[in-house]
């Protein structure tokens, strides 16, 4: 497993003929070229640590206002300001042993608000990913595979959908979603709705990548072989192409993962994107660069740093695997 | 080719009204209208029955679009419009003239250039056609024709839409601009010097900060330049080197000629370097990604091998084809930096159009709000075509069909 790239002819594994007994797969071989890449390695471990923090550890430590009964010390409630002996609010705490990162404007702790706010963050990142690479890989495998009016009809309106100038867009519907009384609550407010608006708006990319694959891969001789065979259109569609132009898809969802986030960051910072009081990085950043000018620089640089340094893992990830998902790259990389 | 910017133009006409008709529509059923504010007070009643009357607000949502769209693409003098001033608007023409000359001269300049066009009639019409632009720019801007469309007026009550919106225009273009060449002589640059020095110290160094530019929000790179280059460092040091609102300084009017410059750019500075930044880290990649693709190339090698100088392969062989590609990013980079606009104007105080879109989406000014995503739409969609265009002029193996 160690070094499959470079492993001699004749190995320890041949048998007495000189043939391997041990076959290499494709998935090896992937795993091999991954584990070259040492800053996708780390960036792997980065993320899970950041996912279990976000998703499992902060919600157990901290507890919502109004929920059932909290057993916590208040230095984990997220949505109330910490108090001092004297019930007065400790409003823009510097970094200290016991409030290891300060304070905010409200008083509430940012360590709390950082562990909890990576929950809406990270939302919106999968939840667009999935959607992008569900509408893209279905819009792009249809429209590359049937060729004439359905593929003219979906690239049209995938060209429409990336004419769209996405920012202001985005900024307008997420000013409106929490008055759009037909959409159902969850989408309102919080991550879920922002993250199918950025689904919506991001997927024409992909599509056309998966149809550009989709038209080159159609015309060999496996397709072809398969036809004849009598596999239908699903099965080929699903069983011998898709798996073929599974590395681009893979590669974008990873690079739209870090967009959505990165996005998400900017509405908030405008005040569209995740509502107060759902903590998000964003909106976490953005209100510490106001308290900034002040010199009260901790909750910009804490929440700036988990978004910055969670968006450079994802995007560290896309590159490991683009290298790893490629089979023509041999061992260049050092 | 004719036949092919037809259709993109028929295309890019149907984007529009597709993205005017979501947005006035999800505009309608987000329910709560301009006038939500004057129904606290009971007093407003008729001031709020004469408004919704002459706004047209009490119509079928349907009439209201076909109203706004038709008004949208009139112009509210018919009588001057007629002439050749369709093109120019309201706006400072002297404002926008340097820079459409310093746009066509550039265009027209790395067009011949890399199209390696030397007939001498071309050279004529490149020369003439500077000359034929700044000539009807300064009649159309002595003449004062003016020209507008029926934008309508702003709900905030602060005049014309399409006043405010071309009021604000100038100052977007000298950022915008600024922040693209700011990009293209950092980052094109960037890229052939990390693809000429492959896995070299300044090479990994780029690759790493060019992924930390992609991976942080523009508003956390315009407020990080404001706090360390502006407000720290004028703390620590005691220089002041940039500000960190507006476009110039109260008393600008009273400066001299080299002061005003310097006023200028110590405004312009950070918030077109917050745009630039990122911009920077993808034409470098980009650039530097192509650059790598032609040195392997067979042609190169036989330019190394007949023993020319390394400077010459390079500048003059791999190069001009490494540039290619480029030009499509560019273009289709506008989109971003209007984005990043909008963002670092909000920040910077910048009175551009971003701004202005923040505010009016804030004030629910739904005539602003329009008229402002569809001038970005329109904007994109030629700088689309003008990509696809420019791309088959400097790579002859493209073709429209």
């Amino acid at each position: 497993m160690t070094d499959l790239l470079n492993r001699p002819e004749g190995g320890p594994n041949d048998d007495a003929e000189g043939m391997a007994v041990e076959p290499i797969t494709q998935w090896d071989l992937f795993i091999a070229r991954l584990r070259r890449h040492r800053l996708a390695m780390i960036s792997t471990i980065f993320l899970f640590v950041i996912i279990i923090v976000s998703f499992i550890i902060g919600p157990l430590l901290s507890c919502d206002k109004g929920a059932v009964e909290c057993d916590f010390p208040q230095l984990w409630d997220y949505t109330d300001g910490l108090r001092d002996d004297n019930d007065r609010l400790l409003v823009n705490i510097a970094p200290r042993t016991e409030i290891p990162f300060g304070t905010d404007e409200l008083g509430r702790d940012v360590l709390a608000r950082v562990v909890r706010g990576g929950q809406a963050s990270l939302t919106v990142g999968f939840v667009t990913g999935l959607l992008v690479a569900s509408i893209g890989t279905v819009v792009g495998a249809l429209a590359g595979y049937y060729p004439g009016i359905v593929d003219q009809a979906l690239m049209r309106f995938t060209d429409l959908i990336l004419g769209l100038p996405l920012l202001p867009v985005a900024i307008v519907v997420g000013r409106l979603l929490p008055e759009l009384t037909f959409l159902p609550d969850w989408m309102q407010s919080g991550p879920w709705g922002i993250a199918f608006l950025l689904g919506f708006l991001l997927w024409g990319g992909l599509a056309r990548i998966v149809r550009a694959e989709f038209l080159s891969l159609r015309e060999k001789e496996f397709v072809e072989a398969a036809r004849a065979a009598g596999a239908s259109d699903r099965r080929i569609i699903f069983r011998h192409i898709l798996p073929n132009a599974m590395s681009p898809i893979i590669v974008q969802t990873t690079l739209i993962i870090g967009a959505a986030i990165i996005i998400e960051a900017a509405l908030s910072f405008l005040g569209f994107g995740v509502r107060p009081p759902t903590p998000t990085w964003g909106g976490m950043a953005a209100e510490g660069g106001g308290v900034a000018v002040r010199g009260f620089w901790w909750e910009l640089v804490f929440a700036g740093s988990a978004l910055v340094s969670t968006v450079l893992a994802v995007n560290f990830i896309g590159d490991g695997l683009r290298d790893a998902l490629d089979p023509t790259q041999t061992i260049e990389r050092k | 080719m004719l036949a092919y910017i037809i259709r993109r133009l028929v295309y890019g006409v149907v984007t529009l009204l597709a993205l005017s008709l979501v947005v006035f529509l999800l505009i309608q059923a987000s329910g709560g209208g301009p006038l939500d504010r004057l129904k606290l007070n009971p007093r407003m009643a008729p001031v709020i029955a004469q408004l919704t009357e002459q706004w047209g607000l009490d119509k079928p949502i349907m009439q209201q679009y076909f109203t706004w769209l038709r008004n949208f693409v009139t112009p509210t003098d018919v009588a001057s419009a007629a002439g050749l001033t369709v093109i120019f608007g309201k706006i400072g023409i002297q404002g926008i003239m340097p820079i459409v000359t310093i746009v066509i001269a550039g265009a027209y300049t790395a067009w011949a250039f890399l199209a390696k066009i030397n007939q001498s009639w071309w050279r004529a019409f490149r020369a003439f056609s500077i000359v034929f632009v700044w000539v009807i720019g300064l009649w159309l801007a002595k003449s004062r024709i003016v020209f507008s469309l029926s934008w309508g007026d702003s709900f905030r009550g602060d005049g014309a839409v399409w006043d405010n919106i071309f009021g604000a225009a100038g100052a977007t273009f000298r950022l915008g601009i600024t922040a693209l060449l700011l990009a293209l002589l950092i980052g094109i640059p960037l890229g052939i010097f990390q693809a000429i020095r492959q896995y070299s110290f300044f090479d990994q160094v780029g690759t790493t900060l060019s992924f930390i530019a992609f991976s942080t929000p523009i508003f956390i790179i315009a407020i990080g330049f404001q706090l360390l280059l502006a407000l720290y460092l004028e703390k620590w040091t005691g220089v002041k080197l940039f500000f960190v609102t507006g476009m110039t300084d109260p008393g600008y009017n009273d400066l001299g000629f080299m002061a005003q410059i310097g006023d200028v750019v110590r405004h312009l500075v950070l918030p077109a370097l917050s745009i630039a930044l990122i911009s920077i880290a993808s034409y470098s990649r980009f650039q530097r990604a192509s650059m790598l693709e032609v040195m392997h190339s067979d042609y190169l090698r036989t330019a190394k091998a007949k023993g020319l100088p390394r400077r010459r392969v390079i500048l003059k062989h791999a190069l001009r084809n490494a540039l290619i590609p480029i030009v499509t990013l560019v273009s289709l980079d506008v989109a971003g930096i209007i984005g990043g606009a909008i963002i670092t104007e909000s920040i910077f105080g910048w009175p551009g159009v971003g701004r202005l879109y923040i505010q009016a989406i804030n004030a629910v000014d739904y005539p602003t709000v329009m008229a402002v995503v569809m001038s970005i739409g329109i904007g994109i969609v030629i700088m689309n075509i003008v990509a696809d265009i420019l791309y088959g002029v400097l790579d002859p193996r493209v073709r429209y069909d």
